[in-house]
């Protein structure tokens, strides 16, 4: 074994693929670390899945190199590559039993009979299928065929697992669980996860840096924090929790800050680090749950008042939509603290504030 | 099994009973212009008298003679041997030509699936002249081919006969097996692959170890279609076979030609019987795989 800690476990170097005329991945250079929970996220068609089936083997970059632990694979067959795949439809063979599902891969590997049985067991014991052994796929809910598909893949000890929206078809409420069953797993293993999903939350929980995917490329790479907080496109902003997008022109600067008019008289006061010195006009984005809404209380700086143009009840959230006597609109999240008590109802005049460091520039 | 809690059905007004009713009755009739044929033809053979048309008794006797009779049972050997080569032949190049056509994207592929089927869909007495002008025009140079391979001592001679039977009955079975399995990849995960060469399978222990596993029932039922196919096959054998290799059905229809016996409802009844298990086996198999 040739792993040396500090090399990156997975890289892709400038890697493009095309279908036809369709540019799938366009000139992507990632690393993933060792041990890392990496998550590719991104709407259908932006190319995750081809980077992952890129990893896996089954697709061939038109250009580019692929390394896993610092060897060049690109040309390796998925067969003769150390990871292994956890399929979107879990892909388990019909004809066999939980068990031998599992020891396909090492039965491929032609390990010995006694220790292929004491993995598979450990294997077993670590996606609690304990009592399953003999089960056929088919008589399996779905919750069990995934731990059978995840116990199948990590059985083989792979240097990379790499995951294609496995949570995809179980419940919200399993599927809740198994992020968090999945991230232990991968904490206990300290194997390295390139995770694909579509789905933010997924990739918010588990991931210790998501990679959002839009269009074939990169749009950026960071951690959860970082690109919910710090969204780097406008892209990212609208596709990542539920953002207020507004095209501001820069009044003025004043030492700190600047001055952020939208439409016409409504003014906003933003950090003047985030803008470009030369910018005349930029794109910021202000998250739903940033703006606070205060009763009808005193002027704050950047707060303003609206009125309530529409309430949705979301359970743990209300979703407002709020209007400025300008007519601008803001999208509000707040958390439904009302109980039987509705603070909020449509008509309502309300104080919003913004604190300056939320709003976020995303494009200028 | 109707207790108070169930309310009881509704009866359909007095159209729909009738509309009903006489389904019901075009049913039984289109069900016995079918098996009524055979009904009779396994009633017959157990019946003492020569002719057909009167009963006189219950016998085994056709069977006996049947069993008796050297050139029938010979033909029923030649059937079985036929049927089991083209049937194992079928089935390899079935199989493997499905999942070619599966697995890769050629050119005119829809092309190459039509031609498939061409075998099938051609009347069989144009399938067999073919194959006798063919096997006719080759049979000189592969015997020339032969003799100077194996010098003058050869005493192999391509003629019609068990080779050329089984070659022509492959050219119609062998797309049956390939129908039955192309429907099953069709519907067949494209991950399973996948996942076992994800796993460290080759291709081909891939396609040994899941994939034949996954389309096994599709298989068999193709495989018993295909034997089914070439046991019954008349005409086509009619023009290719020889006169060793003459075949049960072509013995059959000698006999009638010489005039009804009983001891061919006999053989005819056992026939029935066995392609009718074949089917059914074959049917269940198809089911299950589902």
């Amino acid at each position: 074994m040739n792993s040396d800690p500090s090399k990156p476990m997975v890289e892709l170097r400038a890697v493009s693929k095309r279908y036809g005329d369709l540019l799938a991945v366009r000139d992507v250079s990632l690393t993933v670390r060792r041990g890392e929970f990496l998550t590719l996220l991104g709407p259908s068609g932006c190319g995750k899945t081809t980077l992952l089936r890129m990893l896996a083997g089954f697709e061939t970059p038109d250009a580019g190199c692929v390394l896993i632990d610092a060897e060049d694979v690109t040309a390796l067959p998925p067969n003769r590559r150390d990871v292994n795949q956890v399929f979107q439809s879990y892909a388990l063979f019909p004809h066999l039993t939980v068990e031998k599902n599992i020891a396909f891969g090492l039965q491929m590997k032609r390990l010995p009979k006694a220790e292929i049985a004491a993995k598979v067991r450990h294997a077993i014991d670590l996606v609690a299928l304990q009592g399953k052994e003999a089960a056929m796929p088919a008589t399996l809910s779905g919750g069990q065929k995934q731990r059978v598909a995840l116990a199948r893949a990590i059985v083989c000890e792979p240097k990379v697992l790499l995951l294609d929206e496995p949570l995809s078809a179980l419940d919200a409420k399993l599927r809740g669980q198994m992020q968090i069953e999945l991230k232990n797993l991968q904490r206990t293993l300290g194997i390295t996860f390139v995770f694909v999903t579509h789905a933010q939350d997924e990739a918010l929980t588990m991931s210790d840096r998501i990679a959002v995917l839009h269009r074939g490329a990169i749009e950026q790479l960071g951690t959860a924090d970082e690109i919910y907080h710090r969204p780097k496109t406008r892209f990212v902003a609208e596709f990542i929790g539920q953002a207020n997008m507004m095209t501001a022109s820069v009044r003025n600067r004043e030492g700190a800050d600047a001055l952020l008019a939208i439409g016409g008289e409504f003014t906003l006061r933003a950090h003047v680090a985030a803008i470009p010195a030369t910018a005349q006009s930029v794109t910021i984005s202000i998250r739903a749950e940033k703006i606070q809404i205060c009763g009808d209380g005193a002027a704050a700086e950047n707060s303003f008042a609206a009125e309530i143009e529409d309430v949705l009840f979301r359970g743990e959230m209300l979703q407002l939509t709020v209007r400025t006597p300008d007519g601008l609109r803001f999208a509000v999240v707040i958390a439904n603290t009302g109980g039987a008590r509705k603070p909020h109802q449509v008509g309502n005049r309300v104080r919003c504030v913004i604190h300056r460091s939320d709003i976020v520039v995303v494009d200028s | 099994m109707n207790d108070a809690t169930t309310p009881t059905r509704t009866r359909p007004f007095f159209g729909m009973a009738l509309v009903n009713r006489l389904c019901g009755w075009w049913t039984a009739l289109v069900l016995a212009f079918l098996y009524l044929p055979l009904a009779l033809l396994i009633a017959y053979s157990f019946n003492a008298s020569r002719l057909n048309v009167v009963w006189e008794g219950f016998t085994v006797r056709w069977y006996r003679e049947m069993l008796a009779n050297e050139p029938l049972i010979r033909a029923l050997k030649n059937s079985v041997l036929i049927a089991g080569v083209t049937t194992i032949l079928s089935v390899v190049i079935g199989t493997t030509g499905a999942w070619l056509l599966h697995s890769y994207r050629y050119r005119f592929r829809r092309l190459w699936e039509a031609l498939v089927f061409v075998p099938i869909a051609v009347p069989e007495v144009i399938m067999g002249i073919g194959l006798l002008i063919l096997f006719t025009a080759v049979a000189p140079g592969i015997n020339g081919f032969l003799d100077s391979a194996f010098g003058a001592a050869n005493e192999t001679r391509f003629a019609l006969g068990f080779v050329t039977t089984i070659i022509a009955h492959v050219t119609f079975c062998f797309p049956l097996v390939l129908v039955a399995v192309q429907a099953r990849l069709a519907d067949l995960d494209p991950a399973m692959e996948e996942a076992a060469l994800d796993l460290g399978a080759t291709p081909l222990v891939a396609f040994w170890r899941v994939i034949v596993p996954c389309i096994m029932p599709a298989i068999i039922s193709g495989a018993l279609m295909a034997f089914t196919l070439s046991m019954d096959e008349v005409l086509v054998t009619y023009f290719v076979c020889g006169p060793e290799s003459k075949t049960l059905p072509l013995e059959i229809y000698d006999n009638v030609r010489k005039g009804l016996n009983p001891m061919l409802n006999a053989i005819s009844a056992v026939f029935v019987a066995a392609t009718a298990i074949l089917v059914v086996i074959a049917e269940r198999i198809r089911r299950i795989g589902r």
